[in-house]
């Protein structure tokens, strides 16, 4: 069979397949062991990585709220977080590279500030309620049951976390169920774990299967 | 025997690689078909995405994840534009991520393209945005606060389709689909403060992280992984709206392979290592 009846027909004619397909195999060569095409995929990977994070900051970014605003537009006022921008370089020359924390400390501040009040809201006021709702899975026996070991497997699991008391007699017990409810919760966590780095690797050879060589429809 | 369960403990971890490897690739030759039973959460997901079926709202969609998670995450995108796209409801996609504006993009216009969509009317992918908290508030007053362009630099004014979106109020039904914690910011810095019908949809290994958000009805379900995809895909199938299964389906019966062989590689290994340890005791008495 030569090549030219092969490429088209089942293998992928898309060069940019092929470039894919090499670096699929490149980085999963490092399975067999450490060497010299994976060092280079993984290089280029990160340069590409680098490379392609100030080109899209820039065009969708900077261009667009800040250079055109600015010098189309007229709009003065972005002359303040333009001079914050260009403090965050200061940290390359380090006889100014202490005007780089105003623009980190006016990061920092904004952003706890928006984040301490939603997050409190989002994450614990709301989990508590949540947590406490026996009545989750629904009406009927089984799912009252399941509200009910959500709300035991909470309570244990809080226990087991509060060391200023020593964890003996009845507040010992309920800690120790405590930990099996977090051996639990370790074992979902796993199983979905195999089950992300494998969806993965199926990705992969869908691609080499279907899109490079062509084997599969 | 005592010699089988040393040559367990001792098996190069590359047979491991490759019989996961192999299981990986069997089931794309020889397909065994098994049945997806869609669940709750997926179906809670599928039945908000339904209902804005003549609304005239859009599906809104975060593209949060990039070409590493694209495998469990990319199918849930096609499924949902699938959906949406069927029932003619608008779809309006953004992204958070660097690394994911591409790939967003490319997942939009092939779905857009397949069902004949026509951009600006049907659907619109306004970019890559950073400083994500600001757009989140910001786009709860008005969403033009923060994207006054698209992704192709269009005034958003130019799109028909944005002329009656302008805030949360006018987001049919949003969902964030990520590999990243950012499926989880939308609900701090948006569902919490503004309270609008949400959903996650996430890769597997994050999934069970975010059942606590369903409880709370933060998010009103999840797709989970290449699994919870691949329900969708079902949910679709049975809902007479597709035909044929995607590609998260096409990949379940490999995953359900390497996982029989996981635990088969688990018990193994506790069968040799329990086995070891009782030859010790054995050995010191």
């Amino acid at each position: 069979m030569s090549g030219e009846f092969l490429i088209g027909r089942f293998l992928s004619a898309n060069p940019w397949i092929w470039v894919a397909a090499f670096f699929t195999i490149a980085m999963y060569s490092f399975l067999y062991k450490d060497n010299v095409v994976y060092k280079v995929a993984e290089n280029i990977f990160v340069g590409i990585a680098a490379g392609y994070l100030v080109v899209i900051q820039y065009f969708n970014i900077v261009k667009p709220d800040l250079v055109l605003p600015l010098f189309q537009e007229g709009k003065f006022i972005l002359i303040i977080p333009m001079i914050l921008m260009l403090l965050i370089f200061a940290r390359v020359y380090q006889p100014i590279a202490h005007l780089s924390r105003i623009p980190i400390a006016f990061i920092i501040g904004v952003g706890a500030g928006m984040a301490i009040p939603t997050t409190i809201k989002a994450m614990i006021l709301e989990q508590v309620r949540g947590s406490l709702s026996i009545t989750y899975f629904g009406g009927g026996f089984w799912p009252f049951i399941g509200g009910l070991i959500l709300f035991f497997g909470t309570i244990c699991t809080l226990v087991y976390f509060f060391f200023s008391k020593s964890h003996e007699g009845v507040f010992g017990r309920v800690a120790k169920v405590g930990t099996y409810v977090i051996m639990i919760g370790f074992g979902a966590s796993f199983g979905y774990t195999v089950m992300a780095r494998i969806s993965l690797l199926i990705g992969r050879v869908l691609f080499i299967l279907r899109d490079w060589l062509g084997i599969i429809g | 025997m005592k010699k089988l369960m040393d040559r367990l403990l001792k098996l190069d971890r590359r047979w491991t690689f490759l019989a996961i490897g192999i299981s990986a690739v069997l089931p794309f030759l020889f397909p065994i078909g098994l049945a997806i039973h869609p669940s709750k959460e997926v179906q809670q997901v599928f039945d908000h995405v339904q209902a804005l079926k003549g609304t005239g709202k859009p599906l809104v969609i975060s593209f949060d994840f990039d070409p590493g998670t694209d495998a469990e995450v990319g199918p849930m995108a096609i499924a949902l534009m699938d959906h949406a796209f069927l029932n003619n409801v608008p779809v309006l996609g953004l992204n958070f991520i660097y690394t994911g504006t591409s790939l967003a993009e490319i997942h939009i216009k092939k779905a857009a393209e397949k069902h004949g969509k026509e951009y600006g009317i049907d659907y619109v992918f306004l970019g890559f945005k950073t400083a994500f908290p600001n757009v989140m508030i910001n786009m709860s007053k008005d969403i033009r606060l923060s994207f006054n362009a698209d992704y192709y630099n269009k005034p958003i004014g130019d799109l028909p389709m944005m002329r009656k979106i302008k805030n949360y109020d006018d987001f049919g039904f949003t969902i964030g689909l990520g590999g990243t914690r950012m499926v989880e910011y939308w609900i701090i810095y948006g569902v919490g403060p503004y309270d609008f019908d949400y959903a996650i949809g996430c890769t597997a290994v994050m999934a069970s992280d975010y059942y606590p958000y369903i409880q709370t009805g933060q998010s009103k379900g999840i797709i989970g992984g290449m699994k919870g995809a691949a329900e969708y895909e079902q949910l679709l199938l049975d809902a007479g709206l597709t035909e044929t299964l995607g590609d998260a389906a096409m990949g379940l019966d490999s995953q359900s392979l390497c996982h029989l062989v996981v635990i088969g590689f688990i018990v193994l290994g506790n069968i040799a290592y329990f086995g070891e340890q009782r030859r010790k005791r054995k050995a010191r008495q």
